[in-house]
């Protein structure tokens, strides 16, 4: 199955950042975070770095602050005995507390996979549905201010087009048909759609692609409650409506 | 059960929202105590039925039991909503235990930058602001939603997961 990648769902092992990584090494070795010394995965969390591909450069950095900071505390693990100097003993005062924040972020990753394992086993609680006690709540068909108004909404949270432009360039079939693919395997919400645009321009392009689709009749625009998330879905008229669509 | 709790069940099972306690006193005219106390009756009695009294904060409502959730699912094809990054798991984790929380503080704790993250889980309103720090800038405070609740299958934040240890280390930072 070949989908677009989205921004927002990172399932790649590729270390978040420093302290991900960080931690992940220290698991590794298995010992406790509290007594483990850093500058013994010092060698590992440098090779881990060298690694990475086309890495971006003010995450990098990140990255390279923090193996400055580990190279240096092994220069004076490595020289025992000698009295530390004052730039020394920060940085062995920086030891602890990176191994306190490394302590409390396992403790926040461990309760993640236990969300991530209860989403898992899909142990929803399901409110009450909309009901006809009063005239709130709709089904198809949807007003277009609805739609557009959605939209501003998303659009807000894509970043403009950065400086150097490495992205594509997207045309109208070309979102028209990734749409209408995506669509046969199931309805899709707005929201995530455009969110997992690289650029503003993209998410305008996917959404004049949505347009264009509502207009031709091939998919239909449901929104069960008000403020409700809005779902895409394709009319059932398979072969015929194909034709008209290329 | 008493006729007040029996009210409040019956709010509550007309609302297609949660509702806030203040909003039930003036329902029922009854002081907040009352309606404590007639809410805490419709907990015990809702114990061991296929709904529960769902908490959050200062309001409440009816939902299904997490438990039956893959029968109602079966019986109703709910739609689902796409699923959720590691990172947004993380960040979850963090907002829920420390809220009311700054963006700083987070991304204190996972050591990145988690403007998008928070961004998306507040698009899909599992957290909120719920209000703004006091620092410079006065920075947004997340917090916990009761869709949250719904998505984790909850039923209240007195029911979140707890870590194997660590747990001292969670309470320190919430109580300071």
């Amino acid at each position: 199955m070949e989908s677009a990648p989205s921004r927002l769902a990172v399932t790649t092992p590729v270390f978040e950042g420093p302290l991900e990584l960080l931690l992940a090494l220290v698991e590794r070795e298995e010992v406790d975070i509290f007594k483990v010394s850093l500058s013994k995965v010092t060698d590992a969390y440098l090779a881990e770095i060298a690694a990475r591909e086309v890495p971006d450069p003010q995450e990098m950095a990140e990255f390279l602050w923090m193996a400055a900071r580990m190279l240096l505390l092994k220069s004076i693990r490595l020289l025992p005995g000698e009295t530390p100097t004052d730039e020394e003993t920060e940085l062995l005062g920086w030891e602890d507390e990176v191994r306190q924040r490394l302590e409390e972020y396992r403790a926040y990753k461990e309760i993640a996979g236990e969300l991530l394992e209860r989403a898992q086993q899909e142990t929803f609680a399901f409110p009450p549905p909309p009901r006809a006690l009063e005239a709130g709540g709709q089904e198809a068909p949807l007003d277009v201010d609805f739609l557009v108004e959605a939209f501003n909404r998303v659009l807000a949270r894509i970043p403009p087009r950065p400086l150097v432009v490495t992205g594509r360039t997207w045309t109208l079939q070309e979102k028209l048909d990734l749409i209408t693919d995506r669509l046969r395997e199931g309805p899709i919400e707005l929201v995530e759609l455009i969110l997992e645009s690289e650029d503003r321009l993209e998410a305008v392009v996917t959404f004049v692609a949505l347009l264009e689709l509502v207009r031709r009749s091939l998919v239909r625009v449901k929104q069960k409650e008000r403020f409700g998330p809005i779902h895409v879905e394709a009319r059932a008229q398979p072969a015929e409506a194909r034709e008209t669509a290329t | 059960m008493s006729a007040l709790s029996a009210a409040l069940e019956a709010i509550l099972f007309s609302s297609n929202r949660p509702l806030k306690v203040r909003e039930l006193q003036q329902a029922i005219d009854v002081d907040r105590n009352g309606v404590e106390g007639a809410l805490e009756e419709l907990r015990e009695t809702l114990d061991g039925r296929g709904v529960m009294l769902m908490r959050h904060h200062d309001e409440v409502h009816l939902a299904t039991r997490p438990e039956y959730a893959a029968a109602v699912r079966r019986a109703l094809r709910p739609e689902v909503s796409g699923r959720l990054s590691q990172a947004a798991y993380e960040t979850l984790a963090i907002v829920a235990y420390q809220q009311p929380v700054s963006r700083a503080r987070v991304e204190e704790v996972r050591g990145v930058n988690c403007e998008s993250v928070l961004g998306n889980l507040e698009l899909r309103d599992l957290i909120t602001e719920v209000g703004r720090g006091s620092g410079p800038g006065q920075p947004k405070l997340y917090g916990t939603t009761m869709r949250f609740l719904q998505v984790m299958g909850l039923e209240s934040l007195d029911h979140l997961p707890t870590p194997s240890d660590g747990a001292e280390l969670i309470e320190r930072a919430k109580n300071g």
